[in-house]
């Protein structure tokens, strides 16, 4: 079975040859940790090859605590490329076939004391008839105290296809035993609130494409009273699945780009991904209190009622919006928002909330001062409709000692829903902003400024820093002519615009500017 | 920045110095140190003198943070990362000077030969120092992947002791295997 994997090999090369003095077999006499160490570094290929290297290795590859099986790298070690070797389906059928059968005989002749990670990578849809060999092997996982599980089925085809497929059901057992698993990660599967019954020393659960048909978060941490670490990528979840009145005892939540199942059945099983994206919508309520919460990140198509609350231990947090338009009484969300993360000492924001921070209450500065803000980071286009909310946030926060701003990320909002009245607030001239704004920035040290284009608007705002950071340090400039091919040319010379920037006056002695 | 001195003690009764903030880049010392049970001179039974400045050299290097080069640029061999990416990629770049930096040092550090490895990987095992046994097991992983059965063997001089017999059985079931895959 090792000769499998003869066609392709490397020549030997000099450079990853270490050479041994003599001619001493020192490898086999390490202890039996530390060769298992090395085996889980090598992909199953090779792993299988050590097999026949003598009778010390023959079974050593079936104890390892890592299985890693990865259907690409299982089929495409053999042959450099499915395709463009003109195989046929019927060939490639039987491929699959034949890494099934490798993880039954691996599963079988595993007998390790413990298996610390599974993963299993396999391209599910095309293979119906699998079904029930994958719930063997899920359940195979769960009962053999495995500590971190792995389940991807959206390997082989590019997402844009993948829609058209039914995710994998999770297979619903009641464990008699609580299950051992800590660490659980899944992309491109559905599961009922069940499956999750017997997963009690779970702490940390990462969904990516998931459909969560029933329950809710408060059940889910009810289930998983340790869990830690959440969080749900690009997942359908169940109507008012983010709200919870009591406290959650998380440390992480990762929210993003997530959407509410719409089905008129939502427990239905075996919809097809595409199905969903068209009767859903997105997150559109999400109300906790996460005392324990040490980072958050909300990413989404909408600013839903977010209600967060007792966040007092929060450190850092991330809200990324991508609306496209906005809605009256959004921008006091955003003001109520800010309140409560009033904690964070790292805040990371877009364009689209520095664009609609300002359109209601007080322009200048924000009730509530962030006073905890130490690091704050814009994703922004440093377009002039930015400059108010920018302004708006730098005066509330008293305290920031680092400023980055990552350039080429302007969000383009449809202003049509709002009262014309309320876009009076941007009746200022771009070009003399900066100039008339009465900042100072006692604690700043540090600025960053990412894909920067010699724009007059960029370097307006440079020197307004500049001019005002009084105890700066470090000023680093990166950038990225690729994403601005709309810079004017007398701006293209990159060291006349270094000469401009150091020409401008500094308030803080100690300042320097770097360009990478 | 304070630099507490701690003092090792190879198991060939060499002493070596250190700073504290070097020596918690291994768990065990950093255990000891924190443990309180700091008695002037650690004494290590299972590292030589040989070796003990190697190790030192690269708790020198790392102290504080535990990790080698291929971790913090996230490469190939994290494979969750897959399901999680983190599309930083200011911080990249930022850790990009950083990384390459590490990485030239660590291509200088890892030129040695295999008792040296060995001797290495034994020791920050003992030591848990995370990422030295990853760069070392990881070195002598890269021996083995994508190479033949006897290319493996001429690397690592291991003596292939199967009988006559049981040998061709294995050439049996490679043929099998083989076959299986062929191309149509």
């Amino acid at each position: 079975m090792s000769a499998m994997f003869h066609k392709k090999v490397l020549p030997p090369s000099k450079q990853l040859r270490v050479y041994s003095k003599g001619n001493v077999d020192l490898i086999s006499k390490l202890p039996e940790c530390l060769l298992l160490n090395i085996l889980c570094f090598l992909p199953v290929s090779d792993l299988v090859r050590t097999s026949v290297l003598s009778k010390g290795w023959r079974y050593l590859w079936n104890q390892i605590p890592n299985l890693d099986f990865d259907q690409y790298l299982f089929i495409n070690c053999l042959h450099v490329n499915v395709l463009s070797s003109g195989c046929s389906c019927q060939c490639h059928e039987r491929k699959i076939g034949k890494f099934a059968e490798f993880i039954d005989q691996m599963l079988l002749f595993h007998h390790g004391h413990t298996i610390l990670k599974f993963r299993l990578s396999f391209c599910f849809n095309e293979h119906f008839r699998y079904t029930e060999r994958i719930d063997r092997w899920v359940c195979y996982a769960l009962t053999n105290k495995v500590h971190e599980l792995i389940l991807d089925f959206s390997v082989c085809y590019t997402w844009s296809f993948l829609h058209n497929f039914v995710p994998y059901h999770m297979p619903h057992h009641p464990f008699a035993a609580p299950v051992r698993l800590t660490v659980l990660k899944l992309h491109f599967c559905e599961f009922n609130f069940s499956s999750f019954e017997a997963l009690s020393l779970l702490r940390s659960l990462f969904l990516r494409r998931v459909v969560v048909l029933d329950g809710s978060i408060g059940l889910l941490i009810a289930s998983c009273p340790l869990l830690q670490d959440l969080s749900l990528e690009s997942c359908h979840l169940p109507d008012k699945f983010m709200n919870h009145p009591l406290d959650l005892k998380l440390k992480t939540l990762t929210v993003e780009n997530c959407r509410i199942n719409g089905l008129v059945n939502p427990q239905v099983e075996g919809a097809r991904w595409i199905d969903l994206m068209s009767s859903n919508r997105p997150v559109d309520s999400f109300e906790i209190s996460a005392p324990n919460l040490l980072s958050f990140k909300f990413c989404g198509e909408s600013i839903c009622k977010l209600s967060l609350k007792s966040m007092s231990r929060l450190v850092d947090a991330e809200i990324s919006i991508d609306q496209g338009s906005v809605l009256p009484g959004q921008s006091k969300i955003l003001h109520k928002l800010l309140k409560q993360l009033d904690h964070a000492q790292a805040l990371t924001l877009c364009s689209w909330f520095i664009q609609v921070l300002p359109l209601e209450g007080n322009q200048q500065s924000l009730a509530t001062p962030l006073d905890n803000l130490k690091h704050l980071k814009l994703k922004v286009g440093l377009d002039g409709l930015e400059f108010l909310g920018m302004a708006c946030l730098l005066s509330s926060a008293r305290n920031l000692e680092s400023l980055v701003l990552t350039m080429g990320d302007f969000a383009c909002i449809i202003w049509d829903y709002l009262d014309i009245e309320v876009l009076n607030v941007f009746n200022y001239d771009d070009g003399l902003y900066w100039d008339s704004q009465m900042l100072c920035f006692n604690c700043l040290k540090k600025i960053e400024i990412y894909r920067f284009s010699g724009r007059k608007q960029v370097m307006d705002m440079i020197k307004f820093l500049l001019k005002n950071s009084v105890v700066l340090e470090n000023v680093i400039i990166c950038s990225d002519k690729k994403i601005y091919s709309d810079t004017k040319p007398e701006y293209d010379d990159t060291s006349r615009l270094q000469i401009e920037l150091n020409s401008f006056h500094r308030a803080s002695p100690r300042a320097k500017i770097l360009f990478l | 920045m304070s630099s507490t001195k701690i003092f090792l003690k190879s198991s060939d009764d060499k002493t070596f110095e250190i700073d504290e903030t070097a020596a918690r880049a291994s768990e065990t010392l950093k255990n000891i140190i924190d443990g309180g049970c700091l008695d002037g001179v650690i004494p290590l039974p299972n590292v030589s003198s040989n070796i003990l400045p190697k190790v030192i050299e690269y708790c020198k290097k790392h102290g504080g943070d535990n990790g080698s080069s291929k971790k913090i640029a996230n490469g190939g061999v994290d494979k969750d990362k897959e399901i999680l990416p983190d599309y930083d990629e200011e911080e990249d770049k930022r850790e990009k000077v950083r990384v390459d930096e590490l990485k030239k040092w660590e291509e200088e550090y890892m030129d040695f030969d295999q008792q040296v490895l060995y001797d290495l990987m034994l020791a920050a095992n003992y030591l848990h120092i995370k990422g030295l046994l990853d760069l070392t097991v990881e070195k002598a992983a890269s021996m083995i992947r994508g190479r033949t059965p006897d290319q493996i063997r001429e690397n690592f001089n291991i003596n292939s002791d199967f009988t006559p017999e049981e040998e061709e059985e294995m050439i049996l079931i490679e043929d099998e295997w083989d076959d299986e895959w062929a191309f149509d």
